[in-house]
């Protein structure tokens, strides 16, 4: 892997933004990167991509010494309002900006071409700043209470007052897929952050506090998101990042 | 313990202006911003700023930055981007600017009228930061923002900030869009922190100091990396006991005037409610981040 640094966004992009990054594009090994529900504008090989909400793993083969790549992770049930189209268009998908964005991708595009690499995060967050839309605040709750150990979409969708039919179309829009595999990547994160913070407890309990019914239940999961086993993907840290 | 939100409701339907509250509706119940911004427009000045006491320390009907400040807090909060205000609120600063590209801290036109005791005219700069941060938040682009940020950066990467000009200056770090430069910027504030987490005021009433919630209110922020999570939580608990048994909350900088006291109290009751509402802490509401 490369250096890879994380840098928190500025207060008017903190609704729709998780963080911005760099990577000086430099991996000595395959680099397994995980869904997060997030889907990324990102600067590489000068080509502005945006790389949608994954539902499975992605693998990056091993680069010499890259230019640095650059790029602005929005929020879960932030993508659909800044790019201006259903985020589940870009699922699973890394697509150049310009087909999405016919016009502001080429301008940003070419200031980010023109920029210096160490100012290419400021001109992201700038731009993302000034078309910046509001996030589904419905999708962003729904997001909050589906990530609890013993949540029901069903229930979820009932407390907030919309039929389950409703939340799926608008979880789908603004960030690529249904609520249920919403779920899943929430249920899988929350077993990282246990497995960082509290690595001695047995597997079987970080599943049980991270909500899984049962070890198997997790080892399905994960293997769906990662392709990988828990042990064997909870055992290399370095995995999981990015 | 929690607070009691019906109280703090009760409070600001007693003694807030019409502003904090048609901005509490907003905040903590989604109600449309329209009702804010006529709110807000009342105090709008002829020359295209903003006066007659937005900001409770400066109580005369002339244009001030506190005030023009103020304003765009308030479009902040709202999430009012792209507004029309925003650029001639801008365009206002632009006309009372210093050749350096700060704002004075205090215009002349103060002097005729109430105002707190440290509001007499001056030239300080440090008004520039959070007028600055706003319309950085705002998404908003224009030449005084571009002179004003070239001020800020200068401050804060050659100067030593204390006291308020360091709770100002980390409101620009936090909002300017560079974000590699505002991790590093942040750093810059560590060696004054204390213990636990605060700064002192010099010269301020006795013990007067600012919380790690005062230089840091937003989760997520870049200023956030100078605050381990238990002084964060240790600092929202102590807010939450601070809400007084009229249900409101006060603020510990000079109370000089009825009318000063009770239009700060409403601010800083809703801006406390604001804060543990972005922290997940008013029970039933869910973070709108």
């Amino acid at each position: 892997m490369g250096e890879y640094r994380e840098f928190a966004p500025p207060t008017g992009l903190i609704s729709v933004v998780a963080c911005l990054w760099e990577n000086d594009g430099i991996r000595e090994q395959v680099q397994r990167v995980v869904p997060d529900g997030c889907v990324d504008l990102v600067w590489l090989n000068d080509e502005l991509l945006i790389v949608g909400a994954d539902t499975g793993p992605v693998l990056f083969a091993p680069t010499g010494g890259g230019e640095r790549v650059s790029g602005i992770r929005l929020r879960p049930g932030a993508a659909g309002a800044v790019l201006g189209i259903p985020a589940s268009e870009v699922r699973d998908a890394r697509v150049p900006a310009a087909a999405v964005w016919p016009e502001f991708a080429v301008s940003l595009g070419g200031a980010l071409a023109l920029a210096d690499p160490a100012d290419r995060l400021d001109v992201l967050a700038r731009a993302v700043l000034q078309r910046k839309g509001e996030r589904d605040c419905l999708v962003a709750a729904a997001a909050i209470r589906l990530a609890a150990p013993s949540a029901r979409i069903g229930t979820v969708a009932a407390d907030l007052g919309v039929s389950e039919r409703h939340l799926h179309r608008r979880t789908v829009a603004a960030i690529g897929y249904n609520p249920k595999t919403l779920q899943r990547v929430t249920r899988m994160r929350r077993l990282i952050a246990m497995s960082e913070h509290s690595s001695r407890l047995p597997l079987a309990q970080r599943a049980a506090a991270a909500g899984y019914a049962s070890q198997a239940h997790m080892s399905d999961d994960v293997r769906r998101l990662t392709g990988l086993t828990p042990v064997r993907f909870l055992e290399d840290a370095s995995l999981t990042a990015a | 313990m929690s607070i009691d939100l019906h109280a703090a409701r009760q409070f600001l339907y007693n003694d807030a202006r019409l502003l904090e509250r048609h901005l509490a509706s907003t905040l903590l119940d989604n109600a449309p911003a329209e009702p804010v911004l006529t709110a807000l427009r009342a105090y709008r000045t002829d020359d295209g700023g903003w006066g007659h006491a937005l900001e409770p320390d400066l109580r005369g009907p002339n244009s001030q930055v506190s005030a023009a400040m103020s304003a765009l807090g308030v479009l902040a909060q709202i999430d009012g981007s792209g507004n029309p205000l925003i650029m001639e609120t801008a365009d206002w600063l632009q006309s009372v600017t210093l050749p350096d590209g700060s704002v004075p801290h205090v215009l002349p036109t103060a002097s005729a009228y109430p105002r707190a005791p440290w509001m007499e005219p001056n030239d300080a700069g440090f008004l520039t930061y959070s007028t600055a941060a706003h319309l950085w938040s705002l998404g908003a682009d224009h030449p005084w923002l571009r002179s004003a940020t070239g001020w800020c950066w200068k401050q804060i990467e050659t100067k030593e900030l204390a006291g308020y000009e360091a709770v100002f200056a980390l409101r620009f770090i936090d909002a300017v869009p560079e974000p590699a430069r505002a991790a590093r910027a942040v750093e810059r504030f560590r060696p004054s922190l204390r213990p636990d987490g605060s700064i002192p005021i010099p010269g301020g009433v006795d013990g007067e100091r600012v919380t790690p919630l005062q230089l840091s209110p937003r989760p997520g922020a870049p200023s956030r990396a100078l605050f381990p999570d238990d002084l964060i939580e240790a600092g929202l608990d102590k807010l939450e006991n601070e809400q007084l048994d009229d249900g409101g909350w006060d603020f510990d900088f000079l109370h000089w005037s009825p009318g000063q006291i009770v239009e700060w109290r409403g601010i800083v009751t809703l801006a406390a409610l604001d804060t543990l509402r972005t922290h997940g802490r008013v029970a039933g509401d869910v973070p709108r981040h």
